[in-house]
């Protein structure tokens, strides 16, 4: 039996468990946080000035027996601890209650909707990390080259302009003007509905692109300056090899700030939404703020606060994959 | 028969000037050259234009051979990019940062081999054996490695793709003493078995003397002399070259004052006319002062137009008897059985530590780096907490009358937004002393009044050493701590500030606790020596004794591992 193999075998096994290990201490821990947030949220209920029956009324007519229905619905006579743990048990069951506005349960009303915010947010994250990272990776390698001056100035500019504005330039320009791109709404699912996100997944993507590009070029020079890579060509090793060793150092930075885009991404498309008249959960947030539409507004911050922490959940356990010195500290 | 490697005329220019000025070399296959000189002389810059990877902005000039091929230099970096691995390869000071921190070492070694043997476990097995690494270092990454593990990686790496030519600019200097005689035979016994040309660029005259067939020496961007062997040193004609020599502070004897060249090397593109040593050489005239010597000779070359001939008497130097320590009783500080854990899955970073300081006594703390020494400095002076055992100071005043500190890099301990006068008031006050006592102070540490006006960015290493301790003698403090103070300084800088540790310990009264891992330069301060290894207090007595009949097994190893002194 060749002893150095199995030894290798019992490393991975046992790096294996770590990472498992690694995956569940994350996992309770953003379990943690997100109950902590579902009591804030559901707190805001009760924070809200006045009856809590009477806000769920909404602008319905104020009957005492409807007050009474609400009050036995929602157990609002409970003592708070129970009302949260059974409005709890419903949220896990994926029952926010009924939308105040309109008519309907929250489920139902958010159902589309956060597929549609979740397919622009992905769209315009996809086209942010498509355009920027491999730019910024270009322009490091040749610093002070046309390419990098020209590319550095615009992301000055990207990171500047208002996403509304790009959205309106943008909704003239492809939309008016030249008629490629919907201008309005949501399509009709399938690939209408992607075709109808490209305009408003650029206006989106537009700064943070810039944002990413910079944070790309600037990890990717710094790396470049590295002693090891002075060492690497040193020794003759090609340019391909030396950047695979940039890239694979360089891409810790870059993945992390990654996450935070995306985390970004999800919770910022109200302006958007808005712009575009789509329908997804950033518009409906902003109407059913307007509205005091309490179980809307709870379900959409527990939501976000959700994909965040999952989106941060990711990152952590990319930087373990790929950084031996986290998986370290990791093991001990 | 291969013909090693020339390199002819290199002139090396950078944003504000020439770095480095006609520089001829010439390195025979199976032959090891020294490149030495105090740090900013162009050691590295010579290196890194020898193999195309000089920083932006600073260009080359003049050919470099290679067996069989001339590179016009001129080019740029290109015209060498395709000799580098096979002909040449450099291996650089830092072995923390010169391999990659997410790749595993097997990878970074193998990198250099052709494609089909990369993958090849045979061959990572002969790589790893030549270098004297087990074989499982191949799945590690450098991090789970020590100094001396990385930088035989490194080394690994280097001749992976079988140069002929190994420039080493500092190979051993970031390593602990004990490793760097490992590391420099191993370099030998590598060198002699593939046949292979080195160059070995250190400041370390020791290094250069032990170890290299032929040695240059280089000041300001200029070679000034070269020759054969140790007679570079023993047989000195430069000025320059005598003083460095001088100024490296012995181990056999304690010299009464140390002969120091004065002032510090200036920058290479500073220099306008005449010879570049000529501010500091005592030899120096009117023609030194107006016209630049060349480099003249055959076996052995100089470039001064007075170079000291054999016959020319040599410096007195006055041995100084050690001052024996003095068995009073008057303790300034005892520390018994100090103990401290930063961490519970930490080692003990002292164990059980038993020290005592007399009054006026200069007492020396000598260990390699990780065996606790900084740790009881900042323990003594209440920087840090300790987990048990007891500190006692016979004296009773406010810590900063106790004790002060002077840390090895002056550059990071002054605050560089204020000027020398200020920062000097400022710990004057802290003693409660009057500022009127500035100029002083400047004085007691060999510095013009002028300086009181300046800011610490404006001044040489050694001159920031030199402020930093004014400020901590101003508050007249009982024991003045100095942890490494000298490690970071040139060796011709080193020699002045340890006479001026000398002149203060005689005029003030004051108490020393000199913390080094250098044996030769705490001998020429202190009467009493606490040998640490991992925490622990290995071995203590007085310097005489304990150089002269070591007890502990680890202190042997300290003095063996002292290169060519
Ligand atoms: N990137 C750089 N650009 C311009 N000048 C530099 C650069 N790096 C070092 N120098 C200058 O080159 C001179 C020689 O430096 P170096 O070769 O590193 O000396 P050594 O290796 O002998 O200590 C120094 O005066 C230094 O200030
Ligand atoms: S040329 Fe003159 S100044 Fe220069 S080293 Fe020789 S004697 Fe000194
Ligand atoms: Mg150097």
């Amino acid at each position: 039996m060749d002893t150095a193999h199995s030894h290798r075998r019992l490393t991975q096994l046992l790096s294996r468990g770590a990472l498992t290990r690694f995956i569940i201490v994350r996992l309770a821990a953003t379990g943690l946080l997100l109950l902590v947030l579902s009591f804030v949220v559901f707190a805001l209920l009760h924070l809200t000035p006045g009856d809590p029956a009477r806000n769920l009324v909404g602008v319905r007519n104020v009957t005492p027996e409807l007050l009474q229905s609400i009050r036995d619905k929602y157990h609002l006579n409970d003592p708070f601890m129970n009302q949260y743990l059974h409005w709890l048990g419903n949220v896990l069951h994926g029952d926010f209650g009924e939308s105040i506005r309109n008519n309907t349960t929250v489920t139902t009303l958010l159902a589309d909707r956060v597929m549609l915010t979740l397919q622009l947010s992905s769209l315009s994250f996809a086209l942010t990390v498509i355009v920027a990272v491999p730019l910024g990776i270009a322009a490091a390698w040749r610093t002070g080259s046309a390419l990098d001056r020209s590319m550095s100035a615009a992301s000055i500019v990207g990171v500047g302009a208002p996403t509304y504005a790009v959205g309106l330039l943008l909704l003239y320009v492809f939309g008016l003007w030249f008629n490629i791109f919907p201008v309005y709404g949501s399509g009709d699912g399938g690939f209408d509905r992607w075709w109808h996100l490209v305009l408003p997944a650029i206006t989106l993507a537009s700064g943070l692109a810039a944002m990413v590009f910079k944070l790309t070029r600037t990890a990717v020079v710094a790396e470049l300056n590295q002693d090891y890579v002075a060492f690497a060509q040193s020794r003759g090793l090609t340019r391909r090899q030396i950047r695979s060793l940039v890239l694979r150092n360089a891409m810790i930075p870059v993945a992390t700030s990654l996450g935070l885009v995306f985390a970004f991404l999800f919770g910022g498309t109200i302006l958007v939404e808005v712009t575009f008249a789509l329908q997804g959960i950033g518009s409906l947030l902003a109407g059913s703020v307007t509205f005091k539409d309490l179980p809307v507004v709870q379900a959409i911050t527990l939501l976000t606060a959700t994909v965040i922490a999952l989106t941060a959940l990711a990152v952590d356990i990319l930087y373990y994959a790929v950084d031996p010195r986290v998986r370290k500290r990791g093991m001990q | 028969m291969n013909r090693g490697l020339s390199l002819n005329n290199l002139v090396v220019t950078g944003p504000a000037g020439l770095i480095v000025t006609r520089m001829d070399l010439h390195v025979e296959p199976g032959q090891t050259v020294a490149l030495v000189g105090e740090s900013g002389s162009g050691k590295s810059m010579t290196a890194k234009a020898m193999t195309g990877l000089l920083p932006r902005g600073v260009t080359a000039t003049g050919s470099l051979q290679l067996d069989d091929i001339t590179v016009d230099l001129a080019l740029g970096p290109q015209a060498l990019a395709g000799l580098r691995g096979q002909y040449i390869s450099l291996l650089l000071q830092n072995p923390f940062t010169s391999l990659s921190p997410v790749h595993r070492c097997g990878e970074q070694i193998t990198a250099a081999l052709p494609p089909d043997l990369r993958r090849s476990k045979e061959e990572i097995r002969r790589r790893l054996d030549e270098v004297d690494l087990p074989e499982r270092v191949a799945r590690q990454y450098p991090f789970e490695l020590s100094g001396g593990m990385r930088q035989r990686v490194a080394l690994a790496a280097s001749l992976a793709s079988n140069p002929q030519i190994l420039i080493g600019d500092e190979p051993t200097t970031a390593l602990d003493v004990t490793t760097q005689r490992e590391m420099l035979d191993l370099l030998e016994r590598i060198q002699r078995e593939r046949d292979m040309a080195l160059l070995l660029i250190t400041h370390d005259l020791g290094v250069a003397r032990e170890r290299a067939d032929k040695i240059l020496v280089m000041y300001a961007g200029r070679l000034v002399e070269s020759g054969e062997g140790a007679d570079v040193f023993a047989h000195a004609q430069h000025p320059y070259t005598a003083g460095l020599r001088d100024s490296d502070p012995p181990l056999e004897h304690r010299l009464v004052e140390l002969p120091a060249i004065a002032g510090s090397v200036p920058r290479p593109w500073e220099v306008a006319v005449g010879c570049v040593f000529a501010p500091r050489c005592d030899r120096a005239d009117d023609r030194c002062r107006n016209e630049a010597p060349e480099l003249v000779g055959t076996t052995s070359q100089v470039a001064c137009w007075k170079p000291i001939a054999l016959t020319d008497a040599s410096h007195p130097i006055q041995i100084a008897t050690d001052v024996q320590a003095q068995n009073t009783d008057n303790d300034l500080v005892v520390i018994r059985g100090l103990s401290k854990r930063f961490s519970s899955s930490a080692p003990l970073a002292l164990d059980n530590v038993d020290i005592s300081i007399h009054s006026g006594e200069a007492v020396g703390i000598v260990g390699e780096s990780g065996s606790g020494k900084t740790t009881l400095a900042r323990c003594l002076i209440g920087l840090e907490s300790f987990d048990s055992g007891d500190i006692s100071w016979s004296i009773n005043t406010p810590m900063a009358q106790r004790a002060q500190i002077v840390f090895q890099d002056p550059t990071s301990a002054l605050n560089p937004a204020m000027t020398i006068g200020a920062t000097l008031a400022e710990a004057l006050r802290a003693g409660q002393r009057s500022k009127a006592e500035v100029v002083a102070l400047l004085q007691l540490v060999g510095l013009p009044s002028e300086y009181i006006n300046r800011r610490p960015n404006g001044l040489s290493g050694g001159e920031q050493q030199r402020v930093a301790i004014a400020r901590a003698i101003a508050p007249r403090p009982k024991l003045l701590i100095c942890d490494e103070p000298v490690s970071s300084l040139d060796v011709s800088v080193q020699a002045q500030i340890l006479n001026l540790m000398n002149s203060l310990l005689k005029d003030l009264g004051i108490a020393l606790l000199f913390i080094t891992h250098d044996l030769a330069v705490v001998r020429q301060v202190v009467s009493r020596v606490y040998v640490m290894s991992n925490g622990r207090v290995v071995e203590s007595g007085n310097m005489e004794n304990v150089l002269q009949s070591p007890q502990h097994e680890y202190t042997r190893q300290l003095f063996s591992s002292v290169a060519g002194k």
